[in-house]
């Protein structure tokens, strides 16, 4: 079945590789740039996982992870968090914010492909 | 969304029609809860939905055993549809004894499910 | 006792003769591996994937070599092996010397094994010639200073790769109520345990509350898992990776790979409950003093729910079933076992003539009209089309394992033609029928060398043209249908239609003032005794061209369709069926005689009444629900006597996309075909790829269905030719 995903993140080549990835493993895939981008592109339509970058201009993940969760339409979807291996702070921070799971970036896209079952298949 | 609950005497008939998830799952708790006062005899019609997860299960697990406890009696209407059996396995509600608030042997996940597969 | 040599024979001769027997697929297919590994390796030396795949296949061909008692083998291999590891751990980098050294050996293992396995010979000398060139490119001194835990490295490795054992985890996963807020569904997690191996699942629901007081957002659920697995603990984990601080998850090895053959009794039902803390010892006595069965007991006394009895019983199914499996299994930790091609062959010779017998007892079961029969015979037919199925896919092999060899030829090639090629391989997963595959071999290997001498330019000559210096071929396989597409595609200088045309003018093919298609034209090529090629190089022009490759391929039942672009390059696609052996076929009837098309090229049925027959008998063409079909009356064309019914049918069958009818008397249905070939007598019949024979023993013809339909339309084409006004 062909799910959809939302990847936001400021770099556009991150962008593109998660988008293109999934696209590829026959999904469909909205990309934002921020977190407030992010919300606008969703406005209440359903989405089936949504995978951000923590560190963004304008509104950064964890603030829009704590958005999601606070309304009834997210509340129970999956949210993937992109973090470095130097992150582990901010790593915390957005699982208290309520993440599903993270990946360590560079990733493969078969890792990507990996965490994503784990959530949605 | 979907959940209907319709009554004619002491029998009762909630439909689960749709996505019965989580999102929905407070939707159909206030329909079991209603029938349950309203009614004796509850049937439930499982053929229109579209999708499942474990929340309803646990629901009409709950629902089970509540009406085991006002000795009223909670069923499913017909052979419940494969996606229905499909979730039963996958979360591993399939059994071949019930609980032990089931003494009258009318527990909803003996017997059904598409089995224990490895 | 023919054999003087027999009677010398101690038991280890006898031993290590089938030792070497088993090995022997398995040698060469290390052996390809090796070198498919190295040739990849080449690309980018830095690969180290590549290199654990070289070394992993030295690795295993000096073990199995040496267990097969192939000293020589393992010597040699054992030297390779411990250079090549200096280009494992960095010390050395993989050039190109290296790696064509190491080919080079490759190739002299491979002429140790053929002196057995082949009859062939080898120079001893150049066993150490090989390792003289080695030794030259160490670097430095051979021996390198032992560093500290130097040593230990190979064996921690050795370790990693031996393949894992299959061990019985019981699985307690039980997750915080909230953990539907982080987006998490338990579910999906026991879905990802079942794809580490044999798994069985129980829900504890116990602690689901009654209607009032459900949270309806809460998990009140938690699972009993006994996963059996060779994937090892660290693949359970990464399961619950997310979940570290939303669920108690508690792993407990249960069982382990490799028992004592006589443990055959698991553990007790109270023993289990015990160990998950399900059950106190005291509560356990009391019970056990009763007379009833401990689980019966224990559900009546309350002491246990019996959401947690059932999920002990769960388990010792779960480890008894795998006990079962483990003895049924020689070969521990490998799921699968080797056969000789020619036990397979048998059997599949064998499912078809069951599949015969089967048509057989249908008919006959429908005659007698006994309902019982009947019954059994519908059983017995579907019993045999899964036989069957079963039998195919056995014989089924991922295309693959040819690829390497394709390899290696562009790779010498293009070395001796001076020009720079890169095979790009796409499909390699794609199954076909080993006997296929086999045969395919060679007519491959074939067109590759064609697109390599005749298709890639000279690395000046592409420049000049502006095209990258190095060519490309690509190898590519998918299924479609019943088929499998093979292209060989290059982006060489393409086909020169004016020198086809001029050769094949010169060679007799074709008159000079003919008019031909551009696929006309193109198929010249295939024609026997067919060759442009202006020098008759070493490597291909022989004469013995690409009408070789048309015999081979119309042998396997497949179509060559060849396109060019000039200046832009070559394609040939070769259209196979998967299997050789049995069709689904559909049975059709003209007078007395049977004719069989394959099911797969089967569109629909419609009547043909006299009176619109005879009406279009000029044009031949029928109007199915608006459109028009054309169609072609198979009485006509196998000149079967005897009257037509008044109502003949049309089967609608679908060629290269377009729809004709084939007029029959009637249709008699579906039906298992198991393909005879007709022998030399009738080869030249067009239009029939064999026979079979019905269950009541007669014979019916299968029908080529595409060479039939062009025939009628070149015959067609011709008298309309002719038949002009000049």
């Amino acid at each position: 079945m062909v799910k959809k995903f939302l990847v936001v993140d400021d770099s556009a080549s991150i962008r593109q590789l998660v988008s293109f990835t999934l696209t590829e493993a026959g999904h469909e895939v909205l990309s934002a740039e921020n977190g407030s981008d992010a919300l606008q592109k969703l406005s209440g339509s359903k989405i089936d996982m949504v995978i951000t970058d923590l560190n963004m201009p304008d509104m950064d993940g964890i603030e829009l992870i704590r958005k999601l969760r606070s309304m009834d339409d997210y509340r129970f979807s999956p949210i993937l968090m992109l973090t470095t291996e130097s992150q582990e702070a901010k790593k915390q921070e957005g699982k208290r914010a309520g993440a599903s799971g993270w990946i360590v970036k560079p990733f493969s896209p078969q890792q990507l492909l990996t965490v994503v079952r784990k959530f949605v298949r | 969304m979907g959940t209907s609950f319709t009554q004619s005497g002491n029998r009762g008939l909630v439909t689960l029609d749709g996505e019965v998830t989580l999102p929905h799952a407070e939707d159909l708790r206030r329909a079991l809860i209603k029938a349950l006062i309203d009614t004796d005899d509850i049937s439930i019609a499982l053929d229109g939905m579209q999708d499942v997860d474990l929340s309803c299960l646990q629901l009409l697990c709950s629902a089970h055993r509540s009406a085991a406890r006002l000795k009223k009696r909670i069923y499913f209407a017909g052979d419940p549809p494969q996606l229905f059996k499909d979730m039963m396995t996958a979360a591993g509600f399939t059994r071949s004894t019930g609980c032990k608030l089931d003494c009258d042997k009318s527990c909803l996940w003996v017997g059904k499910g598409a089995g224990n597969v490895g | 006792m023919s054999d003087n040599r027999e009677t010398f024979d101690d038991s280890t001769e006898n031993i290590v003769r089938e030792l070497r027997a088993t090995f022997r697929e398995e040698a060469y297919e290390l052996l390809s591996e090796l070198e498919s590994a190295l040739l990849e390796l080449e690309k980018d030396p830095a690969d180290n994937q590549q290199i654990g795949r070289a070394f992993r296949a030295m690795h295993t061909i000096k073990g199995s070599g040496g267990a097969c008692e192939f000293h020589e083998v393992s010597a040699f291999t054992h030297e390779l092996e411990s250079i090549f590891d200096k280009v494992r751990s960095g010390k050395m980098t993989a050039s190109k010397e290296i790696i064509t050294l190491t080919l080079t050996a490759k190739d002299q293992i491979e002429a140790m094994f053929n002196s057995y396995y082949r009859g062939g010979t080898v120079d001893p000398d150049r066993t150490g010639e090989i390792l003289a060139s080695f030794r030259k490119l160490l670097p430095g001194s051979a021996a390198a200073p032992a560093k500290p835990g130097f040593s230990s490295q190979p064996k921690a490795s050795a370790k990693k790769e031996e393949p894992g054992r299959t061990m019985t985890y019981r699985i307690r996963f039980r997750p915080v109520p909230g953990i539907f807020s982080q987006g998490t569904n338990p579910v999906n997690l026991l879905n990802e345990l079942r794809e580490l191996g044999k798994c069985n699942v129980v829900a504890q629901t116990e602690a689901i509350p009654y209607l009032e007081d459900f949270d309806p957002q809460a998990c009140h659920t938690y699972w009993d898992v006994i996963l059996s697995t060779s994937r090892g603990l660290n693949a359970i984990q990464d399961v619950f990776i997310f979940v570290k601080d939303s669920a108690e998850v508690k792993i407990d090895v249960i069982a382990e790979g490799g028992y004592l053959e006589d443990e055959k009794a698991y553990k007790k039902l109270g023993e289990i409950l015990l160990e998950r803390g399900d059950l106190s010892p005291q509560d356990l006595k009391k019970v056990l003093n009763g007379k009833k069965r401990v689980g019966e007991m224990l559900v009546e006394t309350g002491i246990v729910p019996p959401s947690k009895v059932e999920s002990a019983l769960v388990e010792q199914q779960h480890v008894r079933e795998m006990r079962e499996q483990r003895q049924g299994h020689v070969d521990q930790g490998s799921s699968s076992i080797r056969v000789a091609t020619s036990r397979l062959d048998s059997l599949v010779n064998l499912v078809g003539e069951l599949v015969t017998v089967q048509a057989r007892l249908s008919q006959t079961a429908l005659n007698t009209g006994m309902p019982a029969l009947v019954n059994i015979a519908e059983e017995v037919e579907r019993l045999t089309a899964s036989l069957r199925d079963n039998a195919m896919s056995i014989r089924m092999l991922p295309i693959g394992t040819t690829f390497s060899k394709f390899r290696r030829v562009v790779r010498d090639l293009s070395a001796e033609l001076g020009k720079e090629i890169e095979l790009v391989a796409e499909g390699a997963e794609t199954e076909l029928d080993k006997t296929v595959i086999e045969r395919l071999s060679d007519p491959l290997v074939h067109i590759i060398r064609n697109s390599v001498d005749h298709g890639i330019e000279l690395p000046e000559v592409r420049m000049a043209a502006g095209k990258p210096k190095r060519g490309t071929i690509t190898l590519s396989a998918l299924h479609s249908g019943a088929h499998v597409l093979i292209r060989v595609q290059d982006d060489g200088a393409g086909l020169d239609a004016a020198a086809i045309r001029a050769k094949a003018i010169e060679k007799g093919l074709i008159q000079p003032e003919a008019e031909l298609g551009e696929s006309e034209l193109m198929e010249l090529i295939l024609a026997p005794g067919f060759s442009t090629a202006r020098n008759v190089t070493g490597v291909s022009g022989r004469g013995v061209g690409m009408d070789v490759v048309k015999r081979a391929i119309d042998a396997l039942r497949g179509t060559i369709e060849i396109s060019s672009v000039p200046g832009r390059g070559t394609s040939i696609m070769l259209k196979l069926p998967l299997t050789l052996a049995i069709i689904d076929g559909f049975l059709t009837r003209i007078c007395g005689e049977h004719f069989i098309f394959p099911l797969s090229l089967v569109q629909e049925c419609i009547e043909l009444s006299r009176e619109e027959a005879l009406k279009a008998s000029n044009r031949r063409l029928a109007n199915v629900r608006g459109q028009i079909v054309p169609y072609i009356r198979l009485r006509e064309y196998f000149l079967v006597s005897g009257d037509s019914p008044a109502f003949e049918q049309i089967v609608i069958v679908n060629v290269d996309g377009r729809r004709v009818g084939l007029v029959v008397d009637t249709v008699v249905g579906e039906h298992q075909t198991v393909l005879k070939s007709l022998g030399k007598y009738y080869h030249g019949v067009e239009g029939i790829s064999g026979a079979t024979i019905l269950g009541d023993g007669t014979v019916a013809l299968i029908l080529d269905i595409p060479k039939l339909v062009r025939m009628v339309e070149q015959q067609e084409a011709q008298m309309t030719r002719g038949g002009e006004p000049s």
